[in-house]
C-alpha cells in the first residue's frame, strides 16, 4: 500500500524544519519548497506524487518515471538533461532545477530510508505525518487547499 | 553507524544521532526512542554541518599563522606572571563541569577578573532559572491562560507542538502572544498585542502595575489602555498561568529592564516564567562590561577567552581589544588573534542544563582532530583543574525607573531618514549555516527606498556596513527593519553602551540604499 506525506495545516508552525532537514540530507539542495502566503500559514510545499503526473509527461528523455507498487514518481539523475520542463509543467511549483547540477531535484519519500521520509521525522510541531493512502481517505477533513490528498484540517 | 548525542544549541536539549561512514559524517538522523521523539529544529539538524564545518579549526593559530602546542603553552606560562594584568572569560558551548573547571584554575592562579562574554540578552533570563518562579515545560498543560513574549515559534520551534497542543485540547484556554512584530506564534494566538518595536520592557512593567510617573505606557507602546488593563485583571484573577519568554539579541531596548518587569509581573500575578535560553550555565559571573574600563586603562594586558565565537562576533568590541594579547578558544578559523581549537559540546562528554534539566553529554563522537575540550586543555597547559565545585559571584539591583526613561528617550529620538534595525531569532538562520541572514522590511519603507522583493541592498550603520537581501512583509512595522543577527557583520552593525556592567546592544538607526 502507498503511503504520503500529509500536512495538517492547524499544526504546522512554520518553523521550515521539514525544509531544514532535506537540505542536509540531500547536500544543501531542499526538494521541500515554501510557500510564504502572507498572513495565512507558511506551508512546505513537498511533492505529491500525482496520480496524473505533468512532469512525467512532460520529460522529454523519460527520466521520470512511476513504480507501478508503489506510486512513487521518481527521477534519475543520470538521464536527466536539465531541460527543466518538469520544473514548468509542475502544477505545484516543487521541482527545482538548481543552476549548479543542472539537473531536477525531485523528492522520492527518502526511499533510502525505512521510517520514512525526513521531513516527517523532523518536523518539530507534528504537523507533517506519513500515512498510508487509506488512512488519510478516512480522515474526516475540510478540504483546505488544491489537493486534498496533503492538506488537511481539522477544525 | 549513528551515533547518538545530545544538541548543543538550545535549553530543549534534543537528542539526535549522527551518521557516519567511512568518509565521515554524512548527515543526521532522527531517532524516535528518545524524549523528542526524533523531532528536531532547523538548528538540531544543521548541527552535524558545524560539526564538520569547512572552516573548523584543527591546529591552533597565531597571528593568522599555524603554530604548534609548545610555543602557545610557552605564550600563556609568560602570561600567567602577571595574574592582575590577565582577563579570563568564559562565551557559550562550555559544559558546567568545564566551567567549575576553569572558575578553580582562575582562583588557583588568583586571577580576578572573570566575566562573561556572552551577550545575548537571554543570558540574564538565566537569573529566572534558580528561583522558585521558573517553570518547567510540563507546566504549559496545567496552565488556563499563556502570556508569551516574543516568537517561540520561530525561536524554539520544538516547544510548538506542546504549546499547539494545549492550545487545540480546550477552547477555554487562552494564548496571548507580545511582540513588535507580526510573529509565527501570533497565528496561533487568542489575543495579539503588536507593541511599537522596543517598548516590550515597558509593558511587562506596566502589566506588573508598575506605573512609572512621566511614561504613559499606551502611548510609548501604541497598545490602548483598556487593553493592558484588562489583560493585567484577567491575567491576575487566572487559577492557573505562565509566562513564557524568549529575548533575542538587539530585539527591544535594555533587556535588564525586561526581566526585571517580567520578574515583577511574575511575582505580582503570583505565576511562573517558562524562559528559554541557549545553552549557557554560567550567567551569574559578571558580565564583560565590567572588564573594559579596565581595558581602555591598559591595566589589562591578555585576555584568555574559553568558549566558541568572542571576540570574532563582535567587530565592535574586537576593535577596543588592539595592543591586548587575546588567546581565544575558537571552534571555527577567523583572522587574527591566537586561537586555540576547541571541542564542540556534541564532541564533549560532561553536564549541560536543560529545561528538564541536567542532561549527560556522553562525549561518543570522536573530536576533529587537535580540537580539545577545556579540562584537556587546561591540563596540556600544566595546570590542575579538579577541586571543589566553584560558587560564581552574583551581581544583581538594577533601577528599571532610570531604564524605562531611557527606553522613551532612545523611541523619541530623532531618526534623520534612518530606519531602526531589530534583531529577531529564526532558528532556519542560525549561524547562517542552512541559509543567510535576511533583511525584512515593510511595504511602504520598501516603497519609499524603491525597492523590489528580494533585492540585494547595502545597510549601513554607524560601526558597518552589510550586503544583504531583503524580504517586503507587511508583518513588520513601518520604520523598522528586522534582521537575524547570526553572522559577525550583521552583529557589527549593531551599537552598545554599558548599563550596569552589561552590554546592552540596542537595536540602531540604519541607512538603506540599493546597489547601483
Amino acid at each position: 500500500m502507498a503511503r504520503r506525506i500529509v500536512l495538517d495545516l492547524d499544526l504546522c508552525c512554520g518553523c521550515r524544519s521539514c525544509e531544514a532537514a532535506c537540505k542536509i540530507a540531500f547536500k544543501g539542495e531542499s526538494r521541500i519548497k515554501h510557500a510564504d502566503i502572507e498572513n495565512i500559514a507558511y506551508l512546505p510545499l513537498a511533492c505529491k506524487h500525482c496520480k496524473e503526473a505533468l512532469c512525467l509527461a512532460s520529460c522529454p528523455v523519460n527520466a521520470i518515471t512511476r513504480d507501478e507498487k508503489t506510486g512513487l514518481v521518481t527521477r534519475s539523475s543520470f538521464i536527466c538533461i536539465g531541460c527543466k520542463s518538469c520544473t514548468y509543467a509542475c502544477p505545484f511549483g516543487v521541482i527545482d532545477a538548481p543552476l549548479v547540477r543542472h539537473i531536477s531535484q525531485k523528492c522520492n519519500l527518502c526511499n533510502d530510508r525505512e521510517e520514512g521520509p525526513r521531513c516527517v521525522s523532523a518536523c518539530s510541531s507534528g504537523a507533517l505525518q506519513f500515512l498510508e493512502e487509506e488512512e488519510i481517505k478516512k480522515m474526516e477533513v475540510g478540504v483546505r487547499m488544491v489537493s486534498k490528498d496533503v492538506f488537511v484540517r481539522r477544525r | 553507524m549513528v551515533i547518538r548525542t545530545l544538541c548543543p544549541f538550545c535549553s530543549y536539549g534534543c537528542e539526535l544521532g549522527v551518521v557516519f561512514d567511512d568518509l565521515g559524517i554524512r548527515g543526521v538522523e532522527y531517532i524516535k526512542d528518545t524524549p523528542n521523539q526524533g523531532r528536531l529544529c532547523p538548528r538540531g539538524s544543521a548541527s552535524v554541518l558545524y560539526l564538520n564545518h569547512p572552516k573548523r579549526l584543527c591546529v591552533p593559530v597565531e597571528n593568522s599563522r599555524y603554530t604548534d602546542w609548545g610555543r602557545i603553552k610557552q605564550n600563556l606560562q609568560n602570561a600567567f606572571a602577571q595574574p592582575d594584568a590577565i582577563a579570563v572569560t568564559i562565551d557559550k558551548n562550555v559544559t558546567i563541569d568545564e566551567e567549575s573547571a576553569i572558575l578553580n584554575f582562575c582562583k588557583k592562579l588568583n586571577l580576578h577578573n572573570v566575566a562573561s562574554t556572552y551577550f545575548e540578552p537571554e543570558s540574564l533570563l538565566n537569573r529566572l532559572i534558580d528561583e522558585k518562579n521558573s517553570a518547567t515545560i510540563d507546566d504549559i498543560e496545567k496552565s488556563q491562560m499563556i502570556i508569551v513574549l516574543g516568537d517561540i515559534f520561530d525561536n524554539v520551534p520544538m516547544m510548538s507542538r506542546n504549546l499547539i497542543n494545549w492550545k487545540l485540547s480546550d477552547r477555554r484556554h487562552r494564548l496571548v502572544v507580545i511582540d513588535s512584530v507580526r510573529n509565527h506564534t501570533s497565528y496561533f494566538a487568542t489575543d495579539f498585542l503588536m507593541v511599537k518595536p522596543g517598548t516590550e520592557a515597558i509593558v511587562m512593567l506596566n502589566l506588573a502595575g508598575e506605573n512609572i510617573s512621566g511614561i504613559d505606557t499606551s502611548k510609548i507602546s501604541d497598545i490602548p489602555d483598556k487593553i493592558l488593563q484588562d489583560l493585567f485583571k484577567d491575567f491576575k484573577s487566572t487559577e492557573t498561568g505562565l509566562i513564557i519568554t524568549s529575548m533575542p539579541f538587539a530585539h527591544s531596548y535594555e533587556p535588564q529592564v525586561l526581566v526585571e518587569g517580567l520578574k515583577r509581573l511574575s511575582n505580582f500575578s503570583n505565576k511562573k516564567i517558562l524562559p528559554l535560553f541557549e545553552f549557557v550555565h554560567f550567567n551569574k559571573l559578571p558580565n564583560f562590561g565590567n572588564l573594559l574600563p579596565l581595558f581602555k586603562k591598559n591595566r589589562i594586558k591578555y585576555l584568555i577567552n574559553f568558549g566558541e565565537l568572542f571576540p570574532f562576533y563582535y567587530p565592535q568590541i574586537y576593535s577596543e581589544l588592539s595592543g591586548i594579547n587575546v588567546f581565544a578558544t575558537s571552534t571555527l578559523r577567523f583572522r587574527d588573534f591566537t586561537q586555540i581549537p576547541i571541542a564542540l559540546n556534541m564532541e564533549k562528554s560532561g553536564t549541560i542544563l536543560t529545561s528538564f534539566g541536567k542532561k549527560t553529554l556522553r562525549g561518543e563522537i570522536s573530536t576533529v582532530s587537535g580540537a580539545k575540550n577545556i579540562i584537556q586543555l587546561l591540563n596540556l597547559l600544566g595546570f590542575e583543574t579538579a577541586g571543589s565545585e566553584c560558587e560564581p559571584p552574583n551581581n544583581e539591583n538594577i533601577d528599571f525607573k532610570d531604564g524605562a526613561k531611557r527606553i522613551v528617550d532612545r523611541i523619541s529620538q530623532k531618526k534623520d531618514g534612518r530606519l531602526m534595525l531589530f534583531g529577531e531569532k529564526i532558528s532556519f538562520y542560525y549561524l547562517g549555516l542552512l541559509e543567510k541572514p535576511i533583511l525584512k522590511i515593510n511595504p511602504a519603507d520598501a516603497v519609499e527606498i524603491g525597492l523590489k522583493p528580494n533585492d540585494f541592498v547595502f545597510v549601513e550603520s554607524k560601526n558597518n556596513k552589510v550586503r544583504i537581501q531583503i524580504k517586503i512583509t507587511s508583518e513588520i512595522p513601518q520604520g523598522a527593519v528586522f534582521t537575524q543577527p547570526e553572522t559577525a557583520e550583521i552583529r557589527g552593525l549593531f551599537e552598545y553602551e554599558v548599563v550596569n556592567g552589561y552590554l546592552n546592544f540596542n537595536p540602531t538607526g540604519v541607512k538603506i540604499w540599493q546597489e547601483e
